[in-house]
């Protein structure tokens, strides 16, 4: 009684449609690669819920919203770009998919690293490129990832050369115009942070107004040999937007990787945090889902403890509020020869409405024996006697909820090394709370 | 026939070779399933038509439905046609002759687990007469427990005499469309045991099946049906405690259990079915659907298993927890050797208000062997004040075997407050040297260091089940201690 999924008529014409109007059309390669991928995605289409990986998020809203591809940026008011970027980065904006070379500034940046957008410096760093694209995605790759290779109109590339320690952060600011309105937008990043290296990196993600559109972006990772790399992630898109992200990463031997995934915006989310392992390798996943009104937020890591003696740590946390759903999968895979592995995961929810709901599904898959694994999921609410102490010192109810919700999530917040992003990360929280009464000064 | 498709006729039609002499031909069903099958098997056991068309509905749908693939086990794919459905009982006098004739490895077993000579003599399907004084034991059981008014019977003989009853809880549980492998029970189920405890009464003693399995020989589609009326309780047993050569190969059975308002069952199982032999050949499939619904208020069920058997586990005993204040329970160790596989766990639902689970399951890995660990605790709409705690340890042991942990939460409800915890380890080198240098041997003190790991799920087994359960854990681990 199988039904067979057809994958949407639409999206596939798209494909076709738009073949030989992306970057890179000269490229034989990056040619061959994206028929491919198109081929691939006629088959499958987009996943459903029969999917085991896919069984808490429904995407067919995106099928029926049918989506037009943006064929160009919209226009942008300055204030508001300037309020988007981070003081003390580099910044690269793209508006709508297409990188906007008049909001951007690479001012100062030193000799051993490279940071271009892809519709710039293809050519110039097409070998770079061809290494990087496609490599981290795993096989079999889903539906977005094909649909992501066959239509990216642009993202970054960036490279840090060996032995060679950014001094600031680079921003990478996904911005999407009025004019993207019930369009969808694919961009593809590309990082590679050679031996020894040390950057950041934030991807910021903004809508101009409270329109639906639909983002699809990678970032593919890869930390070489004693690298540092930290990749931070904010989310604060329309709530009405269509949101699917990913970050793949491979880490090699002594790499340290560490990612971190604030998710404040769009009607329905999803993330993908995947990384594969190398022998020693240190990664640390931190992320915050903070949902309100419908919003659907599903948080999908991946860790692959392929080598031994890696140790990885995963911490998530979720509050919602209203009629809104968080999803946690993670799962971690510890190969036969990863002995020593040392991975913990960690997810808690808080859930304020009697609307709101959450599913967890933390799963360890261990093939190695002397490991050490841990998971730990809860699902509560606030506590009473906590409540009550702040009650019993003048708070009134709300407050007592307000400031224990605030400390809940602040947690990963204070995770935050760099104070720009900190603040930008808080002010989100504070925006989602108006009534709260809380003031960033106490934070 | 392909190569594997001849194996697999061995695996699952094959008849246990050593010893038992059960061809009865003329009283064995050849292979296949049709409806003329299942109506063959209704008639030869005189059941009312309610029951024929019930089975017929479970077929149908059975027929519609495709095997579920989304388990981390694997096996090769089973000829439905291929397997007999019906195999008379055993005569006495078919059954080895003496103990002499019982093949020596299964003695050594039985002796190794301390059961007497008699019961040796029982398990092993050896013809006894009128000596063996444990069949006037059961007599005497069967009077004690008809004066408490507790119905304990083969659920053939419950459907001769109350039928009212069959009709009223069949399937209310577990309904004969709920997966495959229910379907197919439910079509072809030829025994099994029923259980009812009247309003208010205290069972007088724990059940088991191990009394009743011989007298009637179950076989592989067995359907137990416990029925715990208003503030009556009862702690039934189940299973064997010796490795019972069953010769069918698929073990498909279906536990229904009904908890009325203040009710309690508590539900005991020590697996240890053949598991096949050192390198993957053989053993039983064992693939079952229990579930127990809490139906009303105050209601509460304890499920305890202890797996140590089969080449394939696949069960989650399962808890619906409708009455408000209503209590599930389930505690589990799942021991996987050679190439056994296990994908065992448990479901929580939680519906009424106030309503709590527990769930710990400790699952042990060793030489070849897969143990997953699946569980469901879910939280629904109006589930007011659900709790539950879960916590799953593994510990592996060699560096061939895997543990897995694979859990799904679902909340609906704020007041929900859930707590889940796993871990993964291997028995360290510390307690080992500890034990050693104290001049216990490596595999004592092993199997020491496992059965302290497993205390929690032990302690809620009755106290003769928990003896034999350590020992067991203690066989089932010899030799993966390099």
């Amino acid at each position: 009684m199988s039904v067979t999924h057809l994958p949407n008529t639409h999206y596939t014409s798209l494909l076709s449609a738009h073949e030989n109007n992306l970057v890179g059309q000269d490229v034989s390669w990056l040619n061959s690669l994206r028929k491919k991928a198109i081929e691939a995605f006629s088959v499958t289409g987009f996943p459903t819920l029969r999917e085991e990986e896919w069984r808490y998020t429904n995407i067919s809203p995106i099928e029926k919203k049918q989506f037009a591809v943006a064929e160009k940026p919209g226009k942008l008011d300055a204030a508001f770009v300037k309020a988007v970027l981070l003081e003390g980065c580099y910044h690269l904006v793209f508006v709508d998919g297409f990188y906007q070379a008049e909001f951007s500034s690479m001012d100062g940046l030193s000799a051993g690293v490279t940071v271009s957008a892809l519709s710039e410096g293809l050519s110039e760093h097409e070998s770079l490129v061809k290494s990087l694209l496609d490599s981290t995605v795993e096989t079999p790759a889903l539906g977005f990832i094909n649909f992501n290779t066959a239509l990216f109109t642009d993202g970054a590339v960036i490279s840090i050369e060996e032995n060679t320690v950014l001094d600031k952060p680079i921003q990478l600011a996904f911005i999407s115009s009025k004019e993207a309105a019930l369009k969808l937008t694919n961009s593809r990043n590309l990082v590679l942070a050679k031996a020894s290296s040390k950057a950041s990196i934030i991807e910021t993600f903004h809508s101009v107004e409270e329109s639906c559109h639909h983002t699809n972006v990678i970032t593919e990772v890869v930390v070489e040999p004693n690298a540092n790399l930290s990749h931070n992630r904010l989310q604060a898109e329309s709530l009405k937007a269509y949101h699917i992200g990913g970050v793949y990463s491979r880490l090699e031997n002594n790499a340290i990787f560490n990612q971190s995934n604030y998710t404040f915006g769009a009607n329905l989310s999803r993330c993908e945090i995947h990384g594969t392992l190398g022998e020693a390798s240190d990664c640390t996943l931190n992320g915050l889902y903070v949902g309100q009104d419908k919003q659907h937020m599903d948080n999908h890591t991946r860790l692959n403890h392929a080598q031994p003696h890696a140790v990885s740590n995963e911490f998530y946390k979720g509050v919602l509020g209203d009629n809104s759903r968080g999803v946690f999968q993670g799962r971690i895979v510890v190969a036969q020869d990863a002995q020593k592995t040392d991975a913990k995961m960690n997810n808690r929810n808080l859930l304020l409405s009697d609307r709101a709901e959450v599913d967890a599904k933390p799963q360890l898959e261990i093939y190695a024996d002397d490991v050490k694994c841990a998971h730990g999921v809860t699902v509560g609410q606030l506590d009473e006697t906590a409540i009550f102490y702040l009650r019993s010192r003048g708070a009134d109810k709300q407050t007592a909820k307000n400031m224990l919700t605030f400390a809940f999530a602040n947690e990963m917040i204070e995770r935050i090394d760099f104070e720009p992003l900190r603040m930008a990360v808080l002010e989100e929280l504070l925006k989602r709370f108006p009534q709260a009464g809380m003031k960033k000064e106490w934070l | 026939m392909s190569a594997s498709n001849e194996n697999l006729k061995d695996m699952i039609g094959q008849e246990y070779k050593d010893g038992f002499v059960t061809d009865i031909e003329s009283e064995s069903f050849p292979p296949g399933l049709n409806e003329d099958v299942i109506r063959a098997l209704s008639a030869k056991k005189e059941e009312p038509e309610f029951l024929l068309e019930w089975r017929l509905e479970a077929y149908r749908h059975w027929l519609t439905m495709e095997h579920p693939e989304w388990s981390f086990v694997e096996f090769p794919k089973i000829d439905f046609q291929d397997i007999s459905y019906y195999s008379a009982p055993k005569s006495m006098d078919d059954g080895p002759k003496s103990l002499d004739e019982v093949d020596p490895e299964l003695i050594s077993t039985y002796n190794k687990l301390g059961i007497p000579l008699e019961e040796q003599m029982r398990l092993a399907g050896v013809a006894v007469d009128a000596v063996f004084d444990s069949v006037s034991v059961a007599t005497t059981f069967k009077d004690k427990l008809a004066e408490a008014g507790v119905i304990f019977c083969s659920f053939s003989e419950a459907v001769k005499e109350h039928p009212e009853l069959i009709k009223q809880y069949l399937g209310t549980v577990v309904s004969q469309f709920d997966n495959f492998y229910a379907a197919l029970n439910a079509a072809v189920f030829s025994d099994g045991s029923f259980v009812y405890i009247p309003k208010g009464v205290r069972c007088p003693m724990e059940l088991s099946t191990y009394f009743r399995i011989n007298a009637a020989n179950t076989g592989q589609f067995e359907r137990t049906l416990i029925v715990a009326d208003e503030g009556s309780h009862v702690s039934y047993l189940e299973g064997c405690t010796a490795p019972m050569r069953d010769e069918n190969q698929l073990h498909a059975a279906v536990v229904e259990l009904v908890i009325l308002k203040d009710a309690e069952i508590k539900y005991s199982t020590v697996q240890n079915w053949y598991p096949g032999d050192e390198n993957g050949l053989g053993g039983i499939y064992n693939f079952v659907t229990k579930r127990a619904e809490c139906r009303e208020e105050n209601a509460k069920v304890s499920w305890t298993q202890v797996e140590t058997g089969s080449a394939i586990t696949w069960k989650y005993p399962s808890v619906v927890l409708k009455g408000d204040n209503s209590i599930g329970e389930f505690y589990s160790v799942a021991l996987t050797n050679n190439y056994q596989q296990a994908d065992t766990g448990t479901k929580m639902m939680h519906i009424g208000k106030n309503t709590s689970s527990t769930i710990i399951s400790k699952g042990i890995s060793a030489g070849h062997g897969q143990n997953t660990y699946r569980g469901l605790v879910k939280v629904g709409r109006n589930a007011e004040n659900a709790r539950n705690y879960t916590q799953c340890d593994s510990l592996l042991m060699g560096d061939q075997c895997g543990a897995h942990t694979f859990p799904y939460i679902e909340t609906k409800h704020p007041s929900a407050t859930i707590e889940h915890e796993a871990s993964t380890s291997k028995i360290s080198e510390d307690q080992l040297f500890y034990c050693m240098q104290r001049g216990i041997s490596a595999e004592d003190a092993v199997s020491m260091i496992v059965n302290g790991f497993c205390k929690e799920v032990f302690k809620e087994l009755p106290m003769e089940f928990a003896v034999e359960a350590q020992a067991l854990l203690g066989i089932s681990l010899e030799g993966s201690v390099g």
